[in-house]
């Protein structure tokens, strides 16, 4: 076949099927774009006439890129939503109401996804994504440091973690447990632990509870005891296996990283569940699915949607990016099942909370982890932090 | 008098009023040149009852007048005084239990440089209490219009009005007549008034002995006094108290406090001398400071006694407690010696702008306004815009100069001419003639009046183009201005629509004639885009209007110039960066897309690079969505209002917009009315939020003010012609389309957009696909950058001194080179230095780098144990991909964190196949830093090793290098506090993305 014939052939092809297809334009970040497209060619197998077009927009773009793509009215048709931005751009009126696609699905229910993930596609007044997968903060500890220090297992409660922290921090020039001084993510679970809320059920700003407070001052005492480190953000990987901060709090993605990056200390550390004061309960975050008012192409969007809910596509994600499923029923799978720190993750997803799902929610953040900034460094009391809280909420708020 | 002495006494008396931020009317010294306007009062002197100076006059009215009045002359100083203002306040005092107390107030005012006639006169109505009480008169505005070498009389008039006048028969005091502007004008607010007897009783003598009684007769303000009774024992009399907790607020904005103290002239010893100390009770007992009253001399009667503040003494707390103590001290022979008879203190207050709530100023709109606000909203579209066109027209026919047609600039009354408002304003005249505002003849004779100012050399100029501030009646250059291009643009502009309108006629020639006088090839100034200006002092300013802005408005009319064209190639010449979805202006103030959309019709026109119409729809919306992503930051945004643009702020004219560090609650009204082509849901949304939110507050009679702040609780009262013709011209283009219809009949204009090369065509899209590409590929470009290392001849010593780099080859990062991140600001050019040489060089062991770094402010925030996250706060990366040269060692990412709070370097490796500190994994990398003048120098040695090559001539690597910065000068220890992100390859995630790294080329 000489060149032009070729050529013509190829023309004739993409004119066919541009002719009997529709694609499907869908915006994703970091990892998952770069690993989507295995699974969407799965996807395109199964639907033919359904092209799948994946954009990879970097994280730290994605705000931008959004409102840009909001103001020209340039939207794809789907995208991944990180949980807490789903508040904020659900107020510009962007996203598709989902509900009468729920009803008529044959895969997509409430009772298909962890509650606390649901918790993150239910805004006001209605369902305005769907969970795609989640990811869970719990403990990672050096086993063998503890053991040193004459513990055999994690700490497991607020006391014991203190305690077994503190003792780490004895051993010279290094620290007991790796804290942020202004990350709400790593808060928030001692908050709900504790009983605390940031708002109650009527709406009433409660950070100036008994509960908040009290987490306030034993999250603060961390750093007022030089237990965790104050100058924050070396790499927690490499100060993990240094020894450095023999404790801290973060998501599955740090299993392999560890595994990866620091194969000197295999065998030598371990998740647990987070410490438990009246819960153990712990930060929900992860993305969901978005669908844009603005497609013109929504039921093939929505099937991609439901293909990427269904329990084998869940699982073999899984086994993709290792990203944890959304979906309840995979994690009784061996692959998840039979691994003792993945299944961790799922027993730590039974107890977990997504924050506020209200449009201040961002700002709100930002207030409460400058105010806490403050407490940990001595600046205010935990009381007077709290009250500064309130009234920083109050007006965001007003 | 000397004439040196009269300078001096001027200078005294001009820094009292400055200092004391009022402006005395008549401060009640003396009764000479009051008169009782033949109502019989008497007027004389007092001590007893004194609100500022020694004495107040005390009014005894006839008992038989139905009105008490006072009249007396305002002339000179006290006039020019009086003209800054729209408010004069009178202080008066009442004692208890009187039988006649006035309820009404009347202030009238009289013409009498020539003659006698009556001005104007207001009138107040007030409830007094026992007391201090203070009486506001809103002066209207023909009592503020006057002549300041003229002479006027002012009537106060006083009585009682129950069903009918009932004769004043008490006495009363009056002192303290000063002028000034709420809100503005700085203000008495009291820490301590002494008023009461609760009080008073907060107050103890910190162990001196001296006792307290409140007092009824002498008096400062409110309706009692603090009497103090020294021991005569105690070398120091003293009164302590703490600071009340609702006065923490005041107390932090003051750096000076006064105390009103009343010394009677039986005293045999003076206190001379006054001590202010203050101590923290927060937690325990600290002293905080102290100072000394600077008062010279102290006389018998009442005397004000300042006290500065020093800094400690003025940081409060909001959960702390602070006591003060202050001492009164006598000397006898040069000895503290005991104070023996009673004397009486009476306030300590701090001077401030006054607070007026939001609430306290929606009071004070005229009732007229609040009711034209309110007829607006209810109003449909249609009939709400046509009211707000008609309202915002009557600026350019009463700011204007009948004479010669000259437009103000802003509706201030010292305003100078802007030529850009006329250019607004002659749009505006086919406008205001169709809508039947103005008669066809009115408005034509009006343009022609203006063009011939021009034409006729009424206006200073050069080349056919104009300075942008000229004087209103003598159109000389006003303000040191530029001879303008954008501001001559957008007058021309404003010419040829409102000639074309008048088609055939002397005004249409005569426009074109200006159009034709503009030497456009002269503003190129020698080179290949225009000048934005030109001065006498300077020459050509060194800006040119290459990028995008409105500055393409300019462009069209010089391509299409009927004389001094200049070729269509420059409209190529203008950098055009894209926004993801359009092409932006990186401040995002929003009247830049406007402007040129005001006159050219871009809808449905596509040029190589955009649809501008479309372009600034998407402008409006990223405006909309960005005040929206704010809104729990400022009160001021809301799910409806929006609006960042140049307006006036509470920080004076700024250039806001839609993009961070350049926003600050401010919201211009024109912004988001004047986009009501592009986007008229999201407009009329915020137009009627606007109106029902603060439209008392930001309606005039022009109609919409500049600017406003709810945040800071600030509304402008002026009107800028600029704002004022973008926001009418706007709603005619949406609803008619007139403006664009006769500007686009120009039949230059048509020739210009042929030869830009637009082509009519309806698209959805802001940015053309092919441009889009392109620009992608130019974004791309910093990656195809190659720096080349010359081999070191010597040893290169690690010391952080780059004595030995002087001849190396230079390579810069600047200020232009942001990368974009979010949560990231463009650098500041006007505000900051940032930028960076650095050096490379090479030897068969090693890879050498230096760098000098400039940076205006240097944050030093990480303590000694600082391991990494150093890009959080000021600091640089080098990042090599050795892959490149075929080595699978992984990349090498260098963070380097020039000091330490003990002023040591760090080094790490960050993100990279081997990370942690240098010292760790990587013990042979060198590294030092030293301070510069202009920020510092940093050298590093970086053995070839770790990158696992070995080099040879020709070895290339992948490279770049990045810049952190901070300028948070009370960065907490180990803050993340980035402001900045610069890079040799400023491409978005730098970091992360070797495959768009620079090369490095060893020679």
């Amino acid at each position: 076949m000489n060149k032009k014939i070729l050529l013509s052939v190829i023309v004739l092809l993409i004119f066919s099927v541009s002719i009997y297809s529709s694609t499907v334009k869908i915006w994703a970040m970091g990892e998952e774009a770069k690993q989507l497209g295995k699974i969407a060619s799965v996807f395109e197998e199964q639907n033919p006439d359904i092209t799948i077009d994946v954009q990879a927009i970097p994280w730290d773009n994605a705000y931008d890129k959004l409102l840009t793509g909001i103001a020209a009215r340039r939207l794809p048709d789907i995208a991944q939503m990180g949980t807490t931005w789903m508040a904020g751009f659900g107020a510009m009126g962007v996203f598709e109401e989902l509900t009468p696609y729920i009803e008529k699905s044959d895969i997509i229910t409430e009772d298909h996804f962890f509650d606390a993930s649901w918790q993150t596609v239910s805004l006001q007044d209605g369902i305005y994504g769907i969970p795609w997968y989640v990811d869970i903060r719990v403990m990672f500890y050096r086993t063998d440091l503890l053991k040193e220090a004459g513990y055999d297992k994690a700490p497991d409660n607020w006391e014991e973690l203190y305690e077994i922290s503190k003792k780490l921090a004895g051993r010279k020039g290094n620290y007991g447990i790796s804290l942020m001084t202004n990350e709400v993510q790593q808060f928030f679970p001692f908050v709900w632990q504790n009983g605390g809320r940031i708002l109650d059920d009527e709406g009433n700003i409660t950070v100036d509870s008994p509960e908040f407070i009290e987490a306030i001052e034993y999250y603060a005492r961390f750093f007022k005891e030089d237990i965790s480190p104050k100058g924050g953000g070396g790499n927690i990987i490499q100060e993990f296996a240094s020894g450095y901060t023999p404790i801290y709090f973060s998501g599955p993605w740090m299993v392999s990283l560890t595994r990866q990056q620091t194969p000197q200390i295999d065998g030598k550390w371990d998740v647990a569940l987070m410490p438990k004061k009246e819960s153990r309960t712990s930060f929900i975050g992860g993305s969901n699915w978005v669908l844009f008012k603005t497609s013109k192409n929504k039921e093939d969007a929505w099937k991609f949607i439901e293909f990427m809910s269904s329990h084998d596509t869940q699982l073999e994600w899984y086994n993709i990016l290792a990203s944890l499923p959304a979906v309840k029923s995979v994690w009784e799978e061996p692959a998840l099942a039979e691994k003792p720190m993945i299944s961790l993750f799922g027993e730590q997803l039974k107890d977990a909370r997504a924050p506020l799902t209200i449009p201040e929610y961002e700002e709100i953040a930002r207030a409460i982890s400058r105010r806490l900034e403050e407490a940990c460094y001595g600046v205010k009391t935990p009381e007077e932090a709290a009250l500064a809280m309130k009234r920083d909420i109050e007006k965001i708020l007003r | 008098m000397k004439r040196s002495s009269i300078i001096i006494i001027t200078f005294l008396l001009l820094f009292a009023l400055t200092l004391f931020g009022q402006a005395i009317i008549r401060d009640m010294e003396i009764t000479e040149g009051i008169n009782n306007d033949n109502t019989g009062a008497k007027f004389e002197l007092n001590e007893n009852y004194v609100y500022s100076g020694k004495h107040s006059v005390k009014v005894i009215p006839s008992g038989k007048a139905p009105e008490t009045k006072m009249a007396f002359e305002l002339s000179g100083e006290s006039l020019l005084n009086w003209k800054a203002h729209n408010t004069l306040e009178l202080s008066i005092y009442f004692e208890e239990n009187l039988e006649t107390v006035p309820n009404s107030y009347f202030l009238g005012m009289a013409d009498i440089t020539d003659g006698w006639q009556w001005v104007d006169g207001v009138f107040t109505r007030k409830e007094v209490e026992n007391g201090w009480n203070v009486i506001s008169y809103k002066l209207s505005p023909k009592m503020i219009n006057v002549d300041k070498n003229g002479k006027y009389m002012l009537y106060f008039s006083f009585f009682l009005e129950d069903e009918e006048k009932i004769p004043l028969k008490d006495p009363f005091y009056v002192d303290h007549c000063n002028a000034l502007t709420p809100g503005e004008s700085k203000v008495r607010e009291y820490i301590w008034s002494l008023s009461t007897v609760e009080e008073i009783e907060t107050f103890d003598n910190d162990n001196t002995g001296a006792t307290f009684e409140f007092n009824k007769k002498y008096v400062g303000s409110g309706s009692g006094s603090m009497k103090v009774i020294p021991s005569g024992e105690a070398v120091e009399t003293k009164i302590a108290a703490k600071i009340p907790t609702d006065k923490y607020e005041l107390w932090k904005e003051s750096n000076q406090l006064i105390m009103r103290v009343f010394l009677p002239e039986e005293m045999e010893k003076l206190p001379t001398q006054f001590f202010f100390g203050m101590a923290d009770l927060t937690d325990g007992w600290q002293w905080v400071g102290g100072v000394f009253s600077e008062i010279d001399k102290v006389t018998p009667g009442w005397n004000d006694i300042p006290f500065k503040l020093s800094g400690d003494m003025q940081k409060l707390k909001s959960e702390g407690k602070y006591k003060v103590y202050i001492a009164f001290i006598g000397y006898e022979g040069g000895d503290k010696a005991p104070l023996t008879d009673p004397f009486y203190v009476d306030g300590i207050y701090a001077i401030t702008t006054e607070k007026i709530t939001r609430e306290e100023k929606i009071a004070m709109v005229p009732a007229q306004i609040k009711e034209e606000v309110k007829k607006l909203t209810e109003m449909g579209d249609d009939e709400l815009l046509e009211a707000i066109q008609e309202k915002t027209f009557q600026y350019f026919w009463e700011e204007a100069n009948p004479e010669n047609g000259l437009v103000k600039d802003r509706s201030s009354d010292d305003s100078p001419c802007s030529i850009a408002a006329v250019g607004f304003g002659l749009s505006s005249i086919p406008v205001a003639i169709e809508s039947g505002w103005i008669t066809k003849e009115e408005g034509y004779n009006w343009a022609l009046t203006t063009l011939k100012t021009f034409a006729n050399g009424g206006v200073e100029g050069k080349k056919g183009f104009y300075y942008h501030f000229v004087n209103m009646e003598t159109g000389k250059r006003a303000l040191s201005s530029e001879i303008s291009s954008i501001d001559t643009s957008l007058f021309i502009a404003g010419a040829l629509t409102v000639g074309q309108y008048f088609e055939g006629t002397e005004l249409n020639k005569l426009a074109v004639e200006l159009y034709k006088k503009v030497d456009w090839r002269w503003m190129l100034a020698g080179g290949n885009t225009l000048s934005m200006g030109w001065k006498p002092e300077a020459g050509f300013l060194g800006a040119r209007w290459d990028s995008f802005n409105e500055g393409i408005l300019a462009y069209v009319l010089a391509i299409g110039s009927p004389t001094h064209l200049i070729p269509a190639s420059t409209w190529d010449n203008i950098y055009r960066p894209v926004h993801d979805t359009y092409i932006q202006l990186p401040q995002e103030t929003l009247f830049v897309y406007q402007y040129p959309n005001v006159w050219v019709d871009f809808r449905n026109k596509v040029d190589h690079y955009a649809n501008y119409f479309n372009n600034a729809a998407v402008a409006s919306c990223y405006n909309w969505l960005f005040t929206f992503s704010n809104r729990f930051q400022y009160e001021t945004y809301t799910e409806d209002i929006w609006g960042l643009s140049a307006c006036d702020g509470p920080n004076g004219y700024k250039a806001y917009g839609a993009s961070e560090g350049n926003h600050d609650g401010t919201i211009a009204p024109y912004a988001s009315l004047a986009s009501i082509p592009f986007t008229p849901d999201l407009s009329i949304n915020s137009l009627r939020a606007m109106l029902e939110d603060q439209g008392a507050l930001i309606w005039n009679k022009y109609g919409f003010v500049s600017g406003y702040n709810v945040d800071t609780n600030w509304y402008s009262e002026e009107n800028i012609g600029i704002d004022q013709g973008d926001l009418l011209l706007m709603i005619e283009n949406y609803q008619t389309g007139m403006i664009w219809e006769y500007f686009m009949k120009v039949p230059n204009i048509q020739t210009a957009l042929r030869k830009i090369g637009f082509k009519e065509k309806d698209v959805e899209y802001a940015v053309t696909p092919e441009y889009a590409k392109e620009f992608e590929e130019l974004k791309m470009a910093p990656s195809q950058k190659e720096a080349f290392a010359k081999k070191a001849d010597k040893t290169i010593k690690i010391d952080g001194t780059l004595k030995e780099w002087e001849v190396a080859e230079k390579y810069v990062v600047d200020e232009d080179m942001n990368v974009p991140a979010g949560g990231i600001q463009i650098v500041n050019k006007r505000e900051q230095i940032l930028h960076s040489y650095f050096y490379i060089k090479w030897n068969e062991d090693n890879l050498y780098i230096a760098a000098e770094v400039y940076d205006e402010y240097l944050v030093i925030n990480f303590g000694p144990d600082a391991k990494g996250g150093f890009y959080q706060t000021d600091s640089v990366e080098f990042y090599i991909d050795p892959s490149k040269a075929g080595s699978n060692a992984g990349l090498l990412k260098l963070a380097i964190l020039p000091f330490d709070t003990e002023n040591n370097p760090h080094a790490a490796r960050h993100e990279d196949a081997n990370p942690g500190p240098v010292e760790e994994v990587a013990p042979d990398i060198e590294y030092a830093t030293e301070k510069t003048d202009y920020g510092y120098n940093l050298e590093v040695k970086i053995p070839f090793k770790y990158l696992k090559i070995n080099p040879r001539s020709g070895t290339k690597l992948g490279f770049s290098y990045t810049i952190h910065n901070s300028n948070k000068e009370d960065a907490q220890p180990g803050q993340y506090v980035r402001e900045n992100i610069l890079s040799w390859t400023s491409i978005p995630e730098v970091w992360a993305s070797p495959d768009k790294w620079g090369t490095l080329i060893l020679e």
